[in-house]
């Protein structure tokens, strides 16, 4: 075998023992959302079963405090969106700023960016649930969108700053000198050079924000609930953890997320046939 | 125009030009200050006080450092820093390693490699709850594949969450599966973003692969490995809903770590003001680390 | 790292292949708007404030919650009280219960509570003698045992809905095939587990003699039976913890002790796990909530049903206990909610008979005597489900009217104190210990003393 191919067999087993980690408990999953509930907790784990859609049904059908699966995923929808849609330029700008400007206390600005996050969650918890509770915004969409977007801007931030780093500052120079303001240069000229890095960070913000589970729990109470609190309800209760339900949800709340990363990375790649500046 | 509104306008123009970043960072960092500033003093200024939420019949004494010293004098809270020291160093090493490596893996052009990298950011999509879950049910006997694989090697059948020596490596193995697709998805997209020069030069040159590596693609990859540090980091440190979902802190208090128990203490003892005072610490330690590892990986 | 050089040809090329286009920027902006337009219009047009009065309660995700959403809509009928349902899993409903009383703006009208949360929930629970006065609700058919529960100094602080308790639960057919009477003490209940477990007996027919919930709560529970069936108590008159005592030990020992006859992971049991290996035969013992009676008389998926023997904890060497370790779901009215009137009519529908017999039937555990005599109901029980049912449902009576509260610390001062979840965490945590064999049983008691002391000194209960 030339020397070419025995480096591809390999890579192509270590990318095989690695999908098998990654997603054999996935494929377990999704299997188990169509098992019947009876099959779920058998031990040793059945794995001939006549499939059903009963635990979908379950959930999606199931009267939540009056209010159906339908709602909640738009309520994560919204949220997810309307967050990014504050965080993304917010953090972004703040991120150019920081990567181009040299300015006393560069530094202590993006590390307080960062130091934003080191307050274990449970604590902020309590004292943002008073203060929009005072404000009357508690299971509104306002205080949680503005809560997700606090969440996301340090990651945005921070990658973005990462990226622009790495775009040498000579590209915006040449931009200014041919015409273009500041600004101009970098929605012009950076940003698309950057555009890999952005859309990863685009995915992980709406990640974030679609996962996250403690802000969700405590300011919001039924109208802007959004999916993983609502599901928590069906899947950890007095009963036991519902196995089957928990893979419907899994399933359930994954795939709108999934489908986003996949239609979002391939400007990952798209970004890489473009690359930066070559020769 | 007149004579002083000139020399204004070219002074404002001399000088507002230092000014330029505020136009953009100002907003950013408006929003996450004034938001993101008073749960921190919130949480400050319940520390200094005896805050029991079961019993608010004693008001809201005044304690000084009380809550501060109890906890440096805490057992508990030692414990809790240990466990949490531990699983975060695990934690982090084997997720930073593992992502770095499949970056580079997925870095080079395959087919299929596409396919790849969105499966294998799968993980890092599904909701805390169920991934807790999920792992849940492979460690249980008898049920779950990690178990059986785990005794068909040791050939008895043991419960990793419930053996005081196992839970934590267990716990870090749900991390480093959910995660790492973070620390790849970050890495990778340095990768990516890499200029195409030094690499040609170094292959002229003869470089071997390690070399490269070594001195070409780390060093440009700094930026997104210390990013990507920090937040993993932290976000160990700060772990809770696993811990929640899978162990509750067991068996003894082989899992409790800082967050679970600053939980423990604020939502099931009712002390809240110890607890901001865990919390308040929880930020010093993590300030402490983060700068040290700026320091460290930038000097480098 | 400089480039060098950058082509200022070679930019205009990058430029045109990469800019935004004219359209494309605007069709972005387009769509923000749109996006914003109907976003907005949306939440605008979230549900508007109700004309009439929409009182809210907050439930835990229990067995029962499915049952009460049922009866909601009759509740509205007959009343025209409009009533919102928010659930979620019990530890994150206490934390957000406490915490949203701190805001004092009446999220909730009525909060389900376990009795033993009584010691989180009293400062903010809403006495209840007025009302029960003024509605004429009576409180004598109900479990007295279970009533006092919520009494707080001569006040009504909540009521009762649901009992819930432990009990053994052993596999007869199993039992009878070896020759094995049912054990009565918790010696008896050892040995026939250690006859059961392979470990100890290879020729045992099941690989496993017990199953229990070991978790911190569930732990602190059974071995609290344990010490009072041996003979201990928890302290003395003042307070002074003293289970570190023989009995204490003992106690603890025997938990440490069937842990070795009981499935690996034992100290991480919930609920579902020794249920799951009961129903399955996979051991004949369990000790375990009322609320698993349900699911071992389940035709549909227990192997067993029909074919186990429901008792009362074992009976300790001296010969005291049994000591059956009870409690309740009931409800509290916040002190902050703006509609208590209308909230203890929702709460007087949850004790009234019809819905009491309602969850009868469903196979929870209501704490209405009357429901479970009528024959009726027992009729409409061996009818729905099995005559074994029926019967074994009784034993719930039994716990109602004779059980002892397990969040009872001070034996001369009934009633649950706020640290209670404190002490029961702290010290569980010491027995876990023992359990997983990293420290002795006598240790653990002696360390769980101390820890346990120096909280009550803390808060003012050890002078």
């Amino acid at each position: 075998m030339s020397r070419k191919n025995l480096r591809l067999v390999l890579i192509y087993i270590l990318v095989a023992i690695t999908l098998i980690f990654f997603i054999f408990p996935i494929i377990w999953m999704v299997i188990t959302a169509f098992k019947p509930e009876a099959e779920t907790q058998r031990i040793p784990p059945a794995i001939i079963f006549s499939p059903t859609l009963n635990n979908f049904f379950r959930l999606l059908g199931a009267e939540v405090g009056s209010y159906h699966y339908g709602q909640f995923l738009f309520n994560s929808i919204v949220v997810a969106v309307f967050s990014t849609m504050i965080s993304i330029p917010l953090g972004t700008l703040a991120a150019y700023g920081l990567a181009r400007f040299s300015f006393r206390g560069n530094y202590s600005i993006a590390f307080s960016f960062l130091a934003g996050r080191f307050m274990p969650p449970i604590a902020t918890a309590i004292p943002l649930y008073l203060m929009f509770n005072t404000l009357g915004a508690i299971d509104k969409y306002h205080s949680i969108v503005t809560v997700h977007a606090l969440v996301e801007i340090p990651f945005v931030v921070w990658l973005m700053r990462g990226f622009f780093l790495e775009v040498p500052s000579d590209l915006d120079d040449s931009a200014m000198v041919d015409g273009c303001s500041r600004i101009g240069a970098l929605f012009r000229v950076i940003l698309p050079t950057v555009r890999p890095g952005l859309f990863a960070t685009i995915i992980f913000t709406v990640i974030v924000s679609w996962n996250e589970f403690l802000f969700a729990l405590i300011l919001t109470r039924v109208n802007t609930r959004t999916l993983p609190v609502a599901a928590t309800e069906f899947i950890v209760s007095f009963i036991g953890y519902d196995y089957g339900a928990m893979s419907a949800a899994g399933v359930v709340i994954g795939i709108p997320i999934i489908a986003f990363a996949l239609m979002v990375q391939k400007h990952l790649i798209k970004g890489m046939t473009l690359g930066a500046v070559r020769a | 125009m007149d004579g002083p509104t000139t020399i204004f306008c070219g002074w404002a123009f001399m000088n507002l030009r230092r000014y330029e970043f505020l136009l953009y960072v100002g907003p950013g960092l408006a929003y996450f200050l004034s938001l993101g500033i008073f749960p921190l003093l919130f949480s400050i200024y319940i520390s200094f006080h005896l805050y029991q939420l079961n019993r608010p019949e004693l008001g809201n004494p005044f304690v000084g450092v009380a809550n501060y010293i109890n906890a440096i004098r805490d057992p508990l809270f030692h414990d809790a820093l240990f466990r949490s020291f531990l699983l975060t160093t695990e934690s982090v090493i084997l997720q930073m390693l593992l992502g770095l490596g499949l970056a580079l893996l997925l870095a080079t052009e395959f087919r299929g490699c596409g396919l790849t990298r969105s499966l294998l950011l799968m993980p890092m999509t599904l909701t805390p709850v169920v991934v807790g879950l999920l792992w849940r049910y492979q460690f249980q006997p008898g049920a779950g594949i990690l178990e059986w694989i785990a005794s068909m090697i040791t050939g008895k059948s043991f419960y990793v969450l419930g053996e005081p020596q196992l839970a934590l490596h267990a716990i870090v193995l749900t991390e480093v599966w959910h995660w790492t697709p973070f620390v790849m998805l970050i890495l990778l997209s340095g990768l990516l973003a890499m200029p195409v020069e030094p690499f040609e030069a170094a292959k002229i040159d003869g470089a071997s692969a390690i070399q490269t590596f070594r001195y070409i693609t780390f060093p440009l990859l700094k930026r997104s490995f210390l990013v990507a540090l920090l937040f993993r980091t932290t976000d160990s440190l700060l772990i809770f809903d696993k811990i929640l979902l899978l162990t509750e802190g067991g068996p003894g208090t082989a899992t409790q770590t800082l967050t679970y128990y600053n939980f423990l203490t604020a939502f099931s003892y009712w002390r809240v003001g110890y607890a901001a005072a865990i919390s308040i610490l929880t930020v010093i330690i993590l300030n402490i680390l983060s700068n040290l590892f700026i320091r460290l990986i930038w000097r480098k | 790292m400089r480039n060098g050089f950058v082509d200022t040809s070679l930019l205009r090329t990058v430029t045109k292949h990469s800019a935004i286009t004219k359209m494309q920027a605007i069709a972005i902006v387009a769509i923000i708007v749109i996006a914003a337009i109907v976003g907005g219009s949306y939440y605008f047009m979230a549900p508007a404030p109700k004309k009439e009065v929409t009182i809210n309660i907050f439930v835990p995700t229990l067995p029962e919650l499915p049952v009460i959403k049922a009866a909601l809509p009759e509740f509205e009928k007959e009343t025209g009280i409009k009533v919102t349902v928010e659930a979620t899993e019990q530890t994150a409903l206490i934390a957000k219960a406490i915490v949203a009383f701190q805001g004092k703006t009446g999220a909730y009208d009525l909060v389900i509570s376990n009795a033993y949360g009584m010691g989180a929930y009293k400062p903010y629970a809403e006495p209840l003698d007025e009302y029960i006065q003024k509605y004429k609700f009576d409180k004598t058919r109900y479990f007295e045992r279970l009533m006092n529960f919520y009494n707080f100094d001569g006040k009504q602080l909540g009521l009762p809905i649901i009992v819930t308790g432990r009990l053994m639960f052993y596999n007869q057919e199993l039992l009878s095939k070896y020759n094995k009477s049912i054990p009565k003490t918790y010696d008896e209940v050892l040995q026939t587990a250690r006859f059961f477990t392979k470990k100890f007996n290879p020729n045992s027919p099941t690989e496993f003699g017990i199953a229990f919930g070991g978790i911190r709560f569930y732990l602190d529970i059974g071995w609290k039976a344990a010490l009072w069936a041996h003979g201990g108590e928890w302290s003395d008159r003042n307070w002074n913890p003293k289970f570190n005592s023989p009995e204490g030990v003992a106690a603890l020992q025997y938990f440490v002790d069937l842990a070795e006859c009981a499935p690996p992971g034992v100290a991480s049991f919930s609920i579902a796990e020794p249920t799951a290996y009961f129903i399955e035969g996979k051991v004949p013992i369990i000790e375990h909530w009322n609320s698993q009676i349900f699911h071992a008389e389940n035709k549909t998926k227990s192997k067993v049903a029909g074919k186990v023997v429901y008792a009362s904890m074992p009976i300790g060497p001296s010969g005291k206990g049994p000591y059956n370790p009870a409690s309740c779901w009931g409800a509290i009215i916040p002190t902050d909610s703006r509609h208590k009137e209308e909230a203890f009519q929702l709460l007087k529908f949850l004790c009234s008979e019809k819905f009491q017999k309602t969850i009868l039937l469903i196979g929870s555990m209501p704490v209405m005597p009357s429901v479970y005599q009528d024959p009726a109901n027992i009729a409409e029980l061996e009818k729905k489900y099995s005559p074994e049912y029926a019967k074994a449902v009784q034993y719930n009576v039994e716990l109602a009217k004779y059980g002892r509260p397990f969040f009872e610390l001070n034996p001369y001062q009934p009633g649950t104190i706020p640290e209670y979840m404190q002490i029961m965490d702290v010290e569980a945590a010491f027995f876990q210990k023992a359990l997983g064999k990293e420290i002795s049983a006598k240790e653990a008691c002696d360390a769980a003393v101390k820890a346990v002391a120096e909280i009550l000194r803390g808060a003012g209960y050890i002078k």
